[in-house]
């Protein structure tokens, strides 16, 4: 068929009604002829229109012809179809709802999940030829991915061979005056470099210049967000200034409109519209940085393959230079690599897991739905066995068959899509409220119409083919057996029958591998509830102060401190005030390496520890009990002899045969006593196990960036305006940052865990329902199709338990295989979920045994709308039937 | 008619005749085709297709014979 006659064809399925007319009008005509010609020759009317018509033929079926020719001959009754589908469908409602429920519930929930993939995972990154851009990690056998040093950096830009760009980053927030009010914003030191790197430039102004990179460089971009929404747009904004850190900062530049800063795990703003101000990166050498260049670890660093080059060839490459570096600095790079990732894979981190669980399950739910909807299909095929056997003794095809039979997929599959485009619209601001605040990407994930069409498709497809599958079966048979069959009550053939049951016990197999996984990460959860935390989340609040380097000493740092804790204390209610450098469970990863006098480190150990300061109180606010020793006290002033007091994992790991306590640590070319040991905080609630880590009295070393905790008895927040206002006391223009109870940093911390464990959860629900659905539907199918034959078995004498029994071991038999399979395959998810357990192996053995029951018990339920029809009907009815 | 309106039809589509309504000599409305330019090189070459066809089996008949 040529493109002109599909053309041709498909405009006439327009204009059926006026061809049509046209066609008959035109014989009509010749008809007309006929009779008048024959009249002329002599004929009486009556013969006349007698002869025309035995000339012409049959009139209907020319007209047939004309019209199979003038339209695509098989659409053309497909509109009867769907209605006659229709019809049948919906007197058959338990069929329709158990159909439509499952497709829509797979429609809905990878359209969700898709959303969430895509979003996180394979949407490109929104800058030019993300694919090139990469990660760039100095490799050690202590720290396989470790931020580059700066010097390395310079080293790099200089001498590689393989790189279009190369740029450093490090979040270094600001303190924005504005209207008399303190306020933090999330800045980001940047080279120079960074932009052009990433393809972007200015939308207002210019970019920084290599001679912007000095400490005293007092000039920043803005982003647009920030600068159309705190500086209403302001268009002649280049070359004013703004009082950032107490100081006069040019603003250069103004970012392009929806600029996504790079998202990242160590000192980086999340990925998105995050970042209002970009400052220069200092990179200049100076008398006291010398060793800190090569030495200090902080600064991110990201880069541009240049084209054609492999991220392997940039790696070998840059591996080149840290040899080089690794024989001039042995001290600093000594056996040091290079390590280079694909920028898409760092943006998502360690969500990754939960990612992949959510695309799992969604496609396991899916698969399903789609098994489940194809089950349903071949039982639809079956009970119109003596329909379709009817249609063909009189002469359809097999092509009119599979219509009749894909009609009603495709009624099914509109409305089922319908309702499951609906239901995911609804919930996706749901999924995006339970997702972890903090979770990479998130705006992204947005509904999208692909998603949804390609969970629809999948799962009409999977129907469409089932029920093919099954026409096939039929058709392959005389048709005049299927007629007798019905009449001899026999049921499907044992190939069907197997098919469908087949299909069954794969989704039984299904729900129970989801089964053992989501009962994995319940058991991890309450094994992480019980363990000590380590302090006490609740009645504590918190909050960041960041004191600028402009006019805050040492000295200046430690006395503002002491004075404000003294004013605290006299606000009523508070019972222990104090500062760290950080707060629990918020992922605090800042290393310092020491040497212990006495203590000889393995080859190649790596001596570091978590380096923190705090001050007297602050262990008592946050609720972390001493363990022995003391706690550091007010004595432990800048003039005192050195002390610092360490967590349990630090004297395990060093002190493990002998005691920890007097014993001296040299930090920072400082010999220290360790006079205390504190319980354990981990990191991250989800850890296995607390870093070691040692704290330092904020009076000896005052950092310029603390955390607070004050204790109260009472609401915690309910202490904010006085807490400002003792802090403001002292001084006006310091800002009083992340203000929040320890409560909900402790529960973003356990967000992410909760979050899968909440998805694993629905999986398995659903996939359980869907697997109770898909039992039902074949009982119901069978005991359907033996009706008379469990009746007349119940005249004869058997007895309602027979029966039951009967029905009952059918869907058990179902279920052991299915529970069998899912037990022998558990244990590979279980692997695949390894880095979220915790206390429990991957092959967790009451899990084993739990899964397959609950599948039983799932299939008892299934089994008891089938076993009450079966059983429904008294012997009378049998005899009455006959 | 179950034969030649299909054709008609089918021609049609192929955009080789082109039919329209008008009245006959005796000022009856009836329908009238044409053939269009596509279809004038398609006649030439169907009946160059025929003669050669018939060339050719007489030959082949006439030799037999």
């Amino acid at each position: 068929m040529t493109p002109r006659e599909c053309l041709s064809r498909a405009f006439a399925l327009f204009r059926r009604r006026e061809l049509e007319a046209q066609t008959e009008a035109e014989m009509r005509f010749h008809v007309d002829m006929e009779i008048e010609a024959g009249m002329r020759r002599g004929l009486s009317r009556n013969e006349a229109e007698r002869r025309a018509r035995l000339r012409a033929g049959s009139h209907a079926s020319s007209s047939e012809a004309v019209k199979d020719q003038r339209a695509f001959a098989g659409l053309d009754g497909l509109v009867v179809d769907l209605r006659q589908a229709w019809t049948s469908l919906r007197r058959r409602p338990g069929f329709l709802f158990t159909a439509v429920g499952a497709l829509a519930a797979g429609v809905a929930v990878n359209t969700l999940v898709f959303a969430v993939v895509y979003g996180v995972l394979l949407r490109p990154l929104p800058y030019r030829e993300p694919d090139r851009l990469v990660r760039i990690f100095e490799q050690s056998l202590p720290q396989p991915k470790f931020p580059v040093s700066i010097y390395n950096y310079q080293e790099d830009l200089k001498s590689n061979r393989t790189l279009a760009g190369l740029a450093l980053y490090v979040r270094e927030d600001m303190q924005l005056m504005h209207d008399e009010r303190p306020e933090q914003l999330t800045a980001v030191a940047i080279t120079d470099t960074f932009f052009p790197t990433l393809g972007v430039s200015p939308a207002l102004g210019r970019n920084f210049l290599a001679s912007d990179m000095l400490h005293s460089a007092r000039v920043v971009i803005l982003s647009y967000a920030f600068w159309s929404s705190r500086l209403n747009a302001d268009p002649a904004i280049l070359g004013k200034t703004l009082r950032l850190d107490r100081e006069n900062w040019t603003v250069i530049g103004v970012a392009p409109r929806s600029f996504e800063h790079v998202g990242g795990s160590y000192r980086s703003p999340l990925q998105g519209e995050t970042v209002a101000i970009w400052r220069p990166l200092p990179l200049e050498t100076t008398k006291e940085n010398e060793g800190c260049q090569k030495g200090c670890h902080y600064t991110n660093a990201i880069a541009r393959l240049a084209p054609g080059v492999s991220i392997a060839a940039a790696n070998e490459d840059l591996n080149r230079i840290m040899a080089d570096l690794g024989r001039r600095f042995p001290d600093f790079y000594k056996d040091k690599k290079a390590r280079l990732e694909p920028l898409s894979a760092e943006v998502v981190g360690k969500s990754r897991t939960a990612v992949l669980i959510i695309m799992t399950g969604g496609t396991l739910v899916l698969l399903l739905a789609s098994i489940n909807v194809a089950g349903l299909s071949v039982a639809r095929v079956l009970t119109r066995r003596r329909e379709l056997a009817i249609r063909r003794a009189l002469g359809a095809r097999g092509w009119r068959i599979a219509r009749a039979v894909l009609s009603e997929t495709l009624i099914i599959g509109a409305i089922s899509g319908a309702i499951g485009l609906g239901v995911a619209a609804g919930l996706m601001p749901a999924l995006r409220a339970l997702l972890p605040a903090d979770f990479p990407r998130l705006h992204e994930i947005v509904f999208r119409w692909a998603d949804a069409s390609f969970a629809l498709l999948a799962g009409l497809a999977a129907s469409a083919l089932a029920g093919l599958v099954a026409v096939a079966r039929e058709t392959g048979k005389d048709p005049s057996e299927g007629l007798q069959e019905d009449a001899r009550t026999a049921s499907a053939s044992r190939g069907t029958e197997r098919l469908r049951g087949g299909l069954v016990a794969a989704e039984m197999t299904l729900a129970c591998v989801l089964c053992f996984a989501a009962g994995l990460l319940m058991r991890s959860s309450l094994a992480l509830e019980e363990r000590p935390h380590g302090f006490r989340p609740e009645g504590a609040l918190t909050f960041e102060l960041a004191f600028p380097s402009q006019g805050y000493d040492a000295e200046r740092r430690a006395a503002f401190l002491t004075e404000v804790v003294r004013r605290f204390h006299e606000i009523p209610g508070v019972q222990s005030a104090g500062f760290s450098t950080s707060l629990p469970w918020t992922g605090y990863d800042e290393n310092s390496s020491f040497n212990i006098k006495g203590y000889t480190p393995r080859a190649g150990e790596d001596v570091s520890a978590r380096y923190q300061a705090a001050d007297p109180e602050f262990f008592d606010a946050i609720g972390t009990r001493l363990v022995r020793g003391r706690m550091i006290s007010p004595s432990d002033n800048a003039k005192a002899a050195k002390v610092i007091v360490v967590n349990e994992a630090f004297t395990r790991r060093y002190f493990a045969s002998s005691g920890a306590l007097h014993r001296i640590v040299n930090v920072w070319d400082h010999d220290r006593r360790i006079v205390g040991i504190v319980e354990d905080i981990r990191d991250r609630p989800s850890d296995i196990a607390a870093e070691p880590a040692f704290w330092m009295p904020m009076a000896q070393e005052p950092f310029g960036r603390v955390q607070a905790a004050i204790r109260t008895s009472g609401d915690p927040l309910t202490l904010v305006p006085a807490v400002r206002a003792a802090i403001h006391s002292i001084d006006r223009e310091l800002p009083v940052s992340m203000v929040q109870s320890l409560d909900p940093i402790a529960a973003a911390a356990l967000a992410e865990r909760h979050f899968a464990l909440r998805v694993c959860e629905s999986f398995a629900a659903l996939a359980l329902a869907l697997a109770g659905i898909g039992v039902y539907a074949i009982l119901a199918y069978t005991i359907e199709q033996r009706r008379r034959e469990i009746d007349i078995r119940l005249a004869l004498g058997a007895t309602r338990s027979n029966v039951l029994v009967m029905v009952f071991s059918h869907g058990l038999w179902l279920a052991l295989i299915g529970g069998a399979t899912g037990v022998l395959l558990a244990p590979a998810a279980g692997r695949a979920l390894a880095s979220l357990l915790y206390g429990v192996t991957p092959a967790d053995v009451f899990m084993l045994l739990v899964a397959p029951i609950v599948i039983v018990a799932v299939t008892v339920l299934g089994c008891l709308g089938p076993g009450w029809m079966a059983v429904r009907n008294g012997p009378i009815s049998a005899l009455r039937a006959q | 008619m179950g034969t030649l309106y299909p054709a008609l039809v089918r021609l049609e589509q192929r955009g080789l005749i082109r039919a329209r309504w008008d009245t006959t000599d005796n000022s009856r409305r009836a329908r009238f085709y044409d053939l269009t330019a596509a279809g004038r090189k398609q006649l030439a070459k169907e009946k160059a297709g025929c003669l050669l066809m018939a060339e050719i089996m007489s030959r082949m008949l006439g030799q037999e014979v």
